[in-house]
């Protein structure tokens, strides 16, 4: 549920529910009434008073941790072999083609490489001598305290940046926009907390004296737009890669399809890694991944 | 970077400040192609560590400058007044 609270956003959200229903997928527009009806809690009244949403109903959200562990379970499934505690140093490049990694652990020999580094894309792409459209900022989130179920759906807001939802577990999962400067500290300025929370407790007021339990910033790799990008080899396919998003990189053009990549197995370990920077292959980086063509009629 | 050294006005608290992105750019002229100007709107160093960027005190003498910062632990280097190339020696900010 994403909410407007002025005249310019009920038209974007009027414009992209019709956008999302062309493309055949369900999506409605929702009163102020009929938000409260789905969401209790909520204030209309605040200081940017909610005056409608974009709803779509079968949308929902997938637990982060799932997600990431899903990604890896599925490319070790496919016969990739995921290495820890490996750093990538740089590429091998001959005749202007990848021919392969060098990392801690030695080279690693492939024609294809995908890059799949969250904030860090553009500083693996330095190595390989490729300018990126992307720049590195932390976002922030917030996980409060377990509460009894309050919200069913994710609801969003640009306008007052902020966004929530309630987890399996009951803590109200929180977060906003990044922190409006480059960095890669994976720690955010106090002062974007308050830019969060300030709106939070204004829309959604019975939070307002809730305990936040965890509080962490990761970096993000951001596009100008804020949106994914694709061209040309050198880069085949890019998103706008936050938190983890993948960016493929290759030096050539890719064939119609290719296998997934095979790593060396000797001496590495395969368990999987839950932090720090992983080495993780993308499984199939097929032309078949680029984003549908948009219909022309 | 609770605080930032404004050239002009000595330590100001961060949240008077706005960033203003990679310092020191060639900007794209009326002869420049395609390329060179996609490159100059959209692609920036992004550098992991010691970097020269814009500032703007905008809640306070609303005027830009730039520092050094090392944008792994956010630490300010150096600030210094618009026009100066940045400068080599290590300062705490």
């Amino acid at each position: 549920m994403h909410l407007a609270h002025n005249e310019h956003d009920l038209h974007e959200i009027t414009r992209r529910c019709h956008a999302i229903r062309m493309n055949g997928i369900d999506s409605e527009l929702l009163t102020p009434q009929q938000i409260k009806q789905r969401v209790p809690m909520i204030n209309l009244n605040a200081r940017f008073p909610v005056l409608g949403a974009l709803y779509q109903g079968r949308a929902g959200t997938a637990r982060h941790d799932a997600v990431a562990w899903g990604y890896a379970r599925g490319a070790d499934a496919l016969g990739v072999d995921i290495i820890q505690n490996c750093e990538v140093l740089g590429f091998e490049i001959q005749n202007n083609e990848v021919k392969g990694v060098h990392t801690s652990q030695g080279l690693i020999r492939a024609d294809k490489v995908g890059c799949v580094a969250a904030g860090n894309s553009s500083v693996l792409a330095a190595q390989a001598g490729l300018k990126l459209p992307l720049e590195s900022a932390t976002l922030q989130a917030f996980v409060s305290e377990p509460l009894k179920p309050m919200l069913d759906s994710v609801v969003t807001s640009n306008t007052v940046h902020c966004y929530v939802s309630q987890s399996d577990k009951g803590e109200l999962v929180i977060g906003g926009s990044s922190d409006p400067y480059n960095s890669y500290s994976q720690r955010g300025g106090f002062d974007q907390i308050e830019h969060v929370v300030g709106p939070m407790a204004e829309l959604y007021p019975i939070i307002s004296r809730l305990k936040m339990m965890r509080q962490w910033g990761g970096t993000v790799d951001l596009a100008p737009d804020r949106s994914l990008f694709s061209g040309n080899p050198p880069w085949a396919i890019c998103t706008s890669t936050v938190a983890g998003a993948p960016a493929a990189l290759k030096l050539r053009p890719a064939p119609e399809t290719c296998s997934p990549i095979r790593w060396p197995t000797a001496g590495c370990t395969r368990s999987l890694n839950r932090s720090g920077w992983n080495v993780l292959p993308a499984a199939n980086l097929s032309t078949k991944a680029r984003p549908p063509a948009l219909p022309t009629n | 970077m609770l605080l930032i050294e404004c050239p002009w006005c000595g330590q100001c608290e961060q949240s008077e400040f706005q960033y203003g992105g990679e310092a020191h750019l060639n900007r794209a002229t009326a002869n420049s192609n395609d390329a060179e100007l996609s490159a100059f709107l959209f692609l920036r160093s992004n550098v992991r560590g010691d970097t020269a960027e814009r500032w703007f005190h905008a809640a306070g003498c609303r005027r830009w400058f730039n520092a050094r910062r090392n944008t792994v632990d956010d630490r300010f280097i150096c600030t210094y007044k618009p026009g100066h190339s940045a400068p080599q020696e290590t300062t705490d900010a």
